[in-house]
């Protein structure tokens, strides 16, 4: 069987459940003329399967990313995962956190079987294979002679069963691996295992069979297909060619040139088709079809049948345009695509995205662990409830790549009752990009994901809540404290359980002793809250809980932690971009204030840098 | 495996030098006036009678392209070995390489019809159908002019083995043989089945959508073309074969319209084949006409110098890690070509030596004698020939020249400013195998201040292994030199006799105290 080139860059498909189970791709229409809503029939299984742990449904209002996205600078790292497959649209899936630790939990368990390179490369295979034959259905629905769109039928037939064959292997090759078929099974390949025997029963099912071996034996008849055209004048000649001719002009160009081939240049051995941009068939080919179908007389009959065997009538609802371009509301779709197979072609770019991610950060030399949850099995790993060792900068490192200065890495813990890290030190230390770290090793770790550190050990948090100062902000006194605090409300009032909280550079605006005052209280209450945080601050009382003895207790006091970032021994101009647990650096005021707008140094250096560097 | 048609005339494994060449060029043509020796290499030289004259107007082809090889130095001894021979075979077979030069300047002028100026724009070019007829016949008309330089080459006889020349023309009969040149004719006459007609055939299977697909070439034939088909020959044999089975008319207008197109996608596939071929050739031609153009211009110099009666010689280049230089019968050719004099001569025998100082009587010839080291060391270092009987040197990556401007004499601070603010220019640039040339440096300033200025800078390119050739006023810099001086310093003074006439040769001699400008005075004023 002849496989037609693999079609890339067919733009993305959403799509929705509706009511009487159909689902509705909207395909975003370039320049082409294509119906905007195609519709499948199908039936509706009974029992739904996702390979994210959730339908659809759950990410489809879930437009905006999170609020803590920017912060985090996780848009980026996003960015960077979706470009990974970016013939799809993944964004709604990384916009909505898992809210069952279960669903985590097998995640990670589905990540790992992908990290089998073989069943990988399979899946990418299968992946390939459904967009083909997606594009074809839609070729299908917009192609207008009859010829042609009966072949695309055939066409998309072929690619989705060499899809679902492709698939059947990745599930056999998943049974290989583990002994039985039992629950153990299930859990060790994650959701895959879950459809392994779903998977199974659609193969074996007569439907299917039927389709397939229809499909097989129908396109073996047309790639098999062979005729000679010539050209002289104005005057055609079509015969066919049934394989005897094989005079190829470009074998003589061969042997006068066959260093051409020797030294891998590109040299074509086939012509292109000059009409291969549209997708209908032209003028010219029509003409030499209409020929040939007289020569042909059987296949092209059977081609019919197989239209009417393998397609159904669908209503679909018309939009204006689509009314004013005169389109019918009935409409011929492919009668062979199962729903569960679509979901899953599109949940499963996720996992095939991020283990592609993955794989380019590791190749840079920096570690992706998947989190341990306090709710697992509780074996001693002599590790703190809340830890994270080697926490690094995923956005920084992306940015920076391979070559240049190595990201830091840090490492963070929470023992006993401690609830929050209060991380001072000066300017360009590397604070933020400290609290940054951690939050993205949390909110990757919730999603299931591996974190960008060695080593993650953490509660299964309810949520993650940034609050960053918007430097930009052209504000400043009680407009920018107003801000602020505007955006700190809604924070602090909705329950969120327990949170992990990311607090950077509260009120700078404000008098210090005020903000030390309203910092105070900020922390206290998502303590209060049973929530975990980091606070990045220059105010350095608030790193030290005992001082003003009033405001809290011991207990309080115990809850806060005091992390600096640090700098050289020797030359105090140089950052070593770490942060650890001590107590903040007594620093002069007047060096504080130098500090605060940014005229040390090493900092007027690097401004300077460009200047100098013209002249 | 057929292998590559270079040109190879220049350099005995490339094209064209990657290397830019010497740093400071504009100063060099400046400083050595240079211009006079571009000119006469771009100016053809013709008999009038018993003397050869010289046509008034340069080539500008020549005059760029000896002015941008002559600034490029061949460092290798090998290397410029390979084109001190071309260049004597060229001097030997005039004729030749004028013929050569035409046949390049005719490929110049096929690119400019085509519109292409630049090799960019060259590579670009293949896509619509007017720019595929154009690559076609620009193609054709390089193979015309390959097939003319193979003739020309093959008809000069006695040219002997071991130069570029006798290299090309058997790289001509190896990788342009008979079979080879035989079976692309074959297929540029086929294609004419595009521009002037004829029959095309294709192979053809059924896709995505019924569209054509798997499509192979199986036949083109030109309807002009004799070498083709021979049932194809006569306008009756193609008629008949329209009448057969399964032939159609094409009555639709656009199916016509199609029908073409998939003729063009034929034929562009059918170039596409020939375009690794294409560019072969126009990176031939590329490096041909910069090769045959400069070949003209050592040609055309020496006859020019020929014609005024002055000799010349091929240099030899000393072994690499040896210093100094040798040689007699040295004179500056510029002055010479200007003025159609035989100049004053000059011999030096400094082996082994780095630095050397030139003081002496003004208008002694100082300033003659620095430049014709000078040129010469650059017309050797490109394998021309040298306005010397004997000159054997060494090979400098760079050449700087710092002379003094004749055009800015005034005396004032901005001088020494731009005077040392070309010296860091040169500083920045220069290496251990470098040859620096001052003339007059230093003089802006008062002497004291000039000596310790140039002491310091001397000392200090001496000492980094720079080679410095030094004319100067500087009494007290040089005689401070001179007391401390080494083994591998020369010492030089214009020549003056006893009877104060000063002959322009340059001597051996410490730096006497006087210039002898009392001498002019004498000579001008009178005592």
């Amino acid at each position: 069987m002849r496989v037609p080139a693999m079609r890339k860059g067919r733009g993305f498909w959403k799509f929705h459940m509706e009511n009487e189970g159909g689902l509705c791709y909207n395909v975003p229409v370039g320049n082409e003329e294509r119906p905007q809503i195609i519709e499948w029939g199908f039936v509706m299984e009974q029992e739904n399967l996702w390979l994210l742990g959730y339908p659809e449904e759950f990410y489809e209002k879930a437009v905006l990313a999170p609020g803590f996205f920017v912060d985090l600078n996780m848009d980026q790292v996003v960015a960077q995962i979706m470009a990974e497959r970016r013939e799809y649209d993944l964004r709604k899936y990384f916009n909505r956190m898992p809210e069952d630790f279960s669903v985590t939990k097998k995640r990670q368990e589905t990540l790992r079987v992908l990290s089998d390179t073989e069943l990988f490369d399979r899946l990418v295979r299968f992946s390939d294979h459904m967009q083909c034959a997606r594009g074809y259905a839609a070729d299908y629905q917009a192609a207008e002679r009859e010829l042609c769109r009966q072949k695309f039928l055939l066409d998309c037939g072929v690619q989705y069963a060499l899809a679902v064959s492709v698939l059947s292997e990745v599930f056999s090759a998943i049974r290989q691996k583990t002994d039985g078929f039992d629950g153990k099974t299930l859990e060790a390949g994650g959701f895959l295992g879950a459809f392994a025997k779903k998977a199974g029963s659609y193969t074996e099912g007569e439907e299917y069979r039927d389709f397939c071996r229809d499909t097989e034996s129908l396109s073996g008849e047309f790639g098999n297909m062979r005729f000679r055209v010539e050209f002289a004048g104005a005057r055609m000649r079509v015969v066919p060619a049934d394989g005897e001719e094989t005079g190829d002009y470009f074998d003589t160009l061969r042997a006068l040139f066959p260093e051409n081939e020797k030294e891998g240049r590109v040299v074509r051995g086939q012509l292109e088709n000059p009409f291969g941009a549209k997708k209908e068939v032209g003028e010219l080919e029509f003409f030499v079809l209409t020929a040939c179908q007289k020569k042909y007389p059987d296949s092209f009959l059977r081609l019919r049948g197989y239209e009417q065997k393998h397609s159904v009538q669908k209503r679909r609802e018309l939009t204006v345009q689509m009314r004013e371009k005169g389109l019918s509301a009935q409409v011929r779709v492919p009668g062979f695509f199962a729903e569960w197979v679509l979901v899953f072609e599109q949940q499963l770019q996720v996992y095939l995205a991020v283990e592609l991610f993955m794989r380019k950060v590791r190749k840079l030399g920096y570690p992706l662990t998947y989190a341990v949850f306090d709710r697992e099995g509780k074996e001693d790993t002599g590790k703190n409830p809340v830890e994270f060792d080697g926490a690094y900068d995923l956005a920084l490192l992306l940015k920076q790549g391979s070559g240049k200065t190595p990201v830091v890495c840090n490492d963070a813990y929470y023992a006993g009752r401690e609830r929050f890290l209060v991380v001072t030190g000066p300017n360009q230390g590397g604070k933020t990009t400290f609290a940054r770290s951690l939050g993205q090793i949390v909110y990757l770790a919730k999603m299931g994901f591996a974190a960008p550190c060695s080593y993650a050990g953490m509660p299964y948090f309810s949520g993650l809540v940034t609050h960053f100062s918007v430097e930009e902000s052209l504000e400043t006194g009680r407009g920018k404290l107003k801000e602020e605090l505007t955006r700190l409300a809604p924070m602090m009032n909705e329950k969120q359980g327990k949170c992990f909280v990311i607090l950077n550079e509260l009120f700078t605006t404000a008098a210090t002793y005020d903000a030390y005052i309203m910092g105070k209280r900020v922390m206290e209450h998502f303590i209060g809250q049973d929530c975990f945080g980091v606070y990045v601050t220059h105010i350095q009382e608030l790193a030290d809980g005992k001082e003003e003895g009033k405001a809290c207790t011991e207990v309080q006091a115990a809850r806060i932690v005091s992390m600096a970032a640090c700098v050289d021994e020797r030359d105090s101009h140089i950052r070593t971009y770490r942060i650890v647990r001590r107590a903040p650096e007594g620093v002069g005021y007047a060096y504080a204030l130098v500090e605060k707008y940014h005229l040390t140094y090493p900092e007027l250096k690097e401004r300077l840098a460009g200047v100098l560097r013209d002249n | 495996m057929r292998g590559k048609i270079h040109s190879y005339l220049l350099y005995p494994d490339m094209e064209l030098a990657q290397e830019a060449g010497y740093e400071q060029k504009d100063e060099l043509i400046k400083d050595l006036n240079l211009k006079v020796i571009f000119q006469a290499a771009s100016r053809p030289v013709w008999k009038a009678g018993d003397s050869l004259k010289a046509v008034e107007k340069e080539d500008f082809y020549i005059y760029d392209t000896v002015k941008r090889l002559m600034l490029v130095p061949v460092l290798g001894r090998e290397a410029l070995r390979y084109r001190q021979e071309v260049v004597k075979s060229a001097l030997e077979h005039p004729e030749l390489i004028k013929h050569l030069y035409e046949t390049g300047q005719r490929a110049e002028k096929l690119l400019a019809q085509a519109g292409i100026r630049g090799k960019e724009q060259r590579v670009r070019t293949g896509a619509g159908s007017g720019e595929v007829l154009g690559t076609y016949e620009l193609l054709c008309g390089f193979v015309g002019l390959l097939k003319e330089i193979k003739l020309i080459l093959e008809a000069e006889e006695g040219l002997s083995a071991g130069n570029g020349l006798f290299d090309l023309r058997m790289r001509l009969r190896e990788n342009y043989d008979d079979d080879f040149a035989a079976g692309l004719d074959v297929i540029l006459a086929d294609m004419e089945f595009f521009t002037k007609g004829g029959k095309s055939s294709f192979l053809v299977g059924v896709g995505a959508g019924m569209k054509f697909d798997c499509i192979a070439l199986h036949k083109i034939r030109s309807a002009s073309s004799p070498a083709g088909d021979p049932k194809a020959v006569s306008v009756g044999s193609i008629l008949r074969h329209m009448f057969k089975a399964g032939t159609v008319a094409m009555t639709e207008e656009a199916v016509v319209r199609e029908a073409k197109q998939f003729e063009t996608e034929a034929f562009r596939a059918v170039l596409a084949w020939l375009m690794p071929f294409f560019e072969e050739l126009a990176e031939f031609f590329d490096a041909f006409r910069v090769h045959a153009a400069f070949l003209l211009g050592c040609v055309q110099l020496a006859e020019r110098m020929k014609s005024i009666g002055l000799s010349f010689s091929f240099p030899s280049v000393r072994e690499k890690g040896e210093t100094g230089i040798r040689f007699a019968g040295l004179y500056e050719p510029g002055m010479a070509i200007l003025m159609r004099i035989h100049p004053v001569s000059n011999a030096l025998d400094a082996d082994g030596c780095r630095l050397f100082v030139v003081t002496g009587a003004n208008q002694g010839g100082k300033s003659t004698y620095l430049r014709s080291l000078g040129i010469a060391q650059i017309m050797m270092q490109c394998g021309m020939f040298v306005p010397a009987a004997r000159f054997e040197g060494c090979l400098y990556r760079n050449i700087f020249t710092h002379f003094t401007r004749r055009e800015d004499q005034s005396m004032n601070s901005g001088r020494l400013d731009e005077e040392l603010r070309r010296m860091d220019g040169i500083v920045r640039h220069v290496t251990r195998d470098s040859l620096v040339l001052l003339n007059e440096s230093f003089a802006t300033t008062t002497e004291k201040e000039g000596s310790v200025i140039a002491m310091e800078l001397v000392s200090a390119l001496y000492e980094g292994g720079v080679t410095v050739g030094m004319v100067t006023h500087l009494l007290a810099f040089a005689r401070k030199l001179y007391a401390g001086r080494e083994e591998s310093m020369v010492f030089l003074s214009a020549q003056r006799r006893e009877d104060g006439t000063r002959t322009y040769r340059m001597v051996e001699q410490a730096p006497e105290n006087t210039s002898f400008g009392l001498d002019l005075y004498e000579e001008l004023i009178g005592g």
